[in-house]
């Protein structure tokens, strides 16, 4: 019988379960959603009241023009409502009226003082005495300073060489820098869809108790042809779950993982073959639910945390040396350093583990697996 | 012949499960494997289909060795395990179907094969449904058409009756019946010795891991001793009737607990006449039974327990 015969009648099975899709790939669906909506409101920020400023251009250089430009960017104006003044008088009154927090004032002289290396002010006219506009002001000038910098680094943990003053503004002309909050996001799901591996469990497991391995062991058929559909089975009634992540991925960081979204695609592959290869193994070796149940749980929890960890830079002792094993870890690995621009060296040897787990474990799914005549 | 077992050997650990088990199986028989449980029944069978690896012995099906054509015997082989072994989440038809690929059947053959097995177990109109949905009964004629949709010449059936309603295990003995006459051999295994005794051809008894009894059922019925039993329900009964009993030619043992008189006669001293004649001259006969050797009787016998000790 061909294995693709299996493989259909394996993910048919799968998907009548229904409780059991429900929670695999239903559940993880909701989760996705509700987290893609909670790191885009982290990233771009909770709605609240803006703060008003003007500016007022006498200088009319292109110093000026970078500005306009950079209170006109997305992330300025989701927390500030930015106007054009045409005169002192116009800006004082605002100002004065309570209409704006601040104006913010380029002398005539400004961006030729700027270019010749002279000292030179921005005027911030504020009826506070702390005014948010002098963090603009200040944000950009360092980011005229090191906006090369930036650029380059892409949002990534590296912003710590440059001033703190920055890494608090966004300045980023499109997409999100990686915040801790967007790892426990990124971290939960990953762990959500590793609970894939009980899909496998279940399948081997329930292929027991319910005696229909039997069939399969009477049959003429050879035994690695009977486990290679059931994992080809698994895997493909596990790949939506992959799909969504990935979907979220390009909801979250689209603009970024464009070009790279086949390393991406490859890696979630691979952590599909991993999981499901490591949920049939514990089936077949403990032929128990709840003990299988309670070893994948545990096992998930182990190797989620230590990519945990890792992610919060608090990696330690033991945790620290399991990491190299951990498909969640070298997962994360691959998808923060494709979307932020980190080391493609780390990548590779990332999918390079994924791919040495994922032949191993299938390998051993199939040796576990097969015909045993006791 | 179309199957030869020859000094099968199988130990667990200390346990010896089967002890040099030696059977031969004709094409067309109905051979019956009868026993108590853990007799060594099921583990023979496993061996033959290849789920238990003996410790010894040779195993020969359709005239080739087990060992070297497992793939090709296993082609003709129908199985129906003793535990249900359906998928409740594909419909009758789809179980059927997914079986049926196992066996190398598709297209139009498959759907025919699908069918009649459908028909044969009487669940055709039920072939979209769910097993889930099904009586234990329907479980269990769905669990025998699994074995039957690629028309296997040999037959293993292991205790295809247990748990269901006599309307469900009246049908699946006709079933079985049914099978034997279109020509395939059967083999049938059970500790139900009144299944045995209606539908099989030959019998072997096995007991503690060894065969301790084969043949047919005259044949084994011929291994008891030669006393023959009559119980007799009277009006009233008293030991001057006992004493006068005991009297008759060939009467070996007489006794009355309550109301019945019991009689134990050498095997045909055909006596029968005249412990009713006596009998009515003292009493009212209410009701009487000749009580001939079943193969409960002859189980009894050769082990000295019970079959469902």
């Amino acid at each position: 019988m061909d294995v693709l015969q299996i493989t259909y009648y394996t993910v048919l099975k799968n998907i009548r379960n229904w409780k059991l899709f429900l929670l695999l790939i239903g559940a993880p669906l909701l989760i996705f959603i509700i987290s893609a909506n909670i790191t885009t409101n982290v990233n771009v920020g909770i709605k609240f009241e803006k703060v008003k400023i003007a500016y007022l251009d006498t200088d009319g250089g292109p110093i000026v023009e970078q500005l306009d430009q950079f209170l006109h960017s997305k992330e300025i104006l989701t927390a500030f409502s930015v106007q054009k003044v045409d005169s002192v008088d116009e800006g004082t009154r605002l100002v004065t009226g309570g209409k704006i927090e601040a104006l913010i004032y380029f002398k005539n002289d400004f961006s030729q003082s700027f270019k010749e290396g002279k000292k030179t002010n921005i005027e911030i006219l504020s009826n506070r005495k702390n005014s948010p506009a002098r963090l603009i002001v200040e944000s950009f000038i360092n980011s005229v300073n090191a906006s090369s910098v930036i650029h380059k680094i892409g949002g990534d943990s590296n912003l710590t060489e440059v001033s703190s003053g920055i890494k608090q503004i966004a300045v980023l002309p499109t997409g999100k820098i990686l915040k801790d909050a967007d790892k426990y996001p990124l971290i939960g799901l990953l762990e959500m869809l590793s609970n894939g591996a009980l899909l496998g469990c279940f399948s081997v497991v329930n292929s027991m108790k319910k005696n229909t391995l039997i069939r399969f062991n009477i049959s003429p058929i050879n035994s690695f042809a009977y486990v290679s559909g059931q994992l080809l089975g698994n895997f493909l009634t596990l790949c939506p779950s992959s799909g969504l992540f990935i979907a979220y991925l390009n909801y979250i960081w689209g603009p970024f993982m464009q070009e790279n979204i086949l390393n991406i695609i490859l890696a979630f592959l691979l952590f599909t073959v991993i999981i499901t290869a490591l949920g049939m193994i514990v089936g077949y070796l403990t032929k128990k639910t709840g003990l299988s149940v309670l070893i994948i749980i545990c096992l998930i929890a182990l190797l989620t945390g230590a990519a945990f960890v890792w992610a919060m830079g608090t990696a330690q002792g033991f945790l620290k040396w399991i990491l190299f094993l951990s498909p969640q870890y070298h997962t994360y690995i691959i998808i923060t350093d494709t979307i932020f621009n980190g080391f493609a060296s780390r990548i590779q040897v990332s999918l390079i583990s994924m791919t040495i787990f994922a032949t191993a474990l299938t390998a051993v799914t199939l040796l576990v697996g097969r015909r045993k005549a006791v | 012949m179309l199957v030869e077992v020859k000094n099968l050997v199988k130990r667990y650990k200390d346990v010896l499960a089967v002890d040099s088990v030696s059977l031969t199986i004709e094409e067309g028989e109905i051979f019956g494997l009868l026993g108590p449980n853990g007799a060594g029944k099921t583990t023979t069978i496993n061996a033959m289909i290849g789920l238990t690896r003996v410790d010894s012995g040779e195993i020969d099906i359709f005239g080739k060795n087990f060992k070297d054509c497992e793939l090709e015997i296993k082609r003709d082989l129908g199985v129906v395990p003793q535990d249900i072994a359906i998928f409740e989440d594909l419909t009758a038809y789809e179980n059927l179907s997914y079986f049926g690929k196992l066996y190398g059947l598709k297209g139009s053959r498959l759907k025919e094969r699908v069918e009649e097995a459908l028909e044969f177990t009487g669940l055709l109109d039920k072939k979209k449904q769910y097993p889930k949905k099904f009586s234990n009964g329907m479980k269990r004629r769905l669990n025998i058409a699994c074995a039957l949709v690629h028309h296997p010449k040999l037959i293993i059936m292991d205790e295809p009756t247990v748990g269901i309603d006599p309307q469900s295990r009246s049908h699946i003995i006709q079933s079985i019946r049914k099978l034997n006459k279109m020509g395939s051999t059967i083999i049938y295994i059970s500790h139900y010795m009144e299944e045995i005794e209606e539908i099989c051809t030959r019998i072997v008894i096995m007991d503690q891991g060894r065969v301790i009894a084969k043949g047919t059922k005259e044949e084994l019925k011929s291994l008891m001793t030669s006393d023959e039993r009559v119980v007799v329900e009277l009006s009233t009964a008293n030991y001057t009737l006992v004493d006068n009993i005991k009297k008759l030619s060939g009467v070996k043992e007489a006794y009355v607990n309550g109301n019945e008189l019991t009689v134990i006669s050498q095997k045909n001293s055909k006596n029968l006449s005249e412990i009713i004649e006596h009998v009515s001259e003292n009493s009212e006969i209410m009701s009487l039974n000749v009580e001939k050797p079943s193969l409960e009787t002859v189980f009894l016998t050769l082990t000295g327990r019970s079959l469902r000790d």
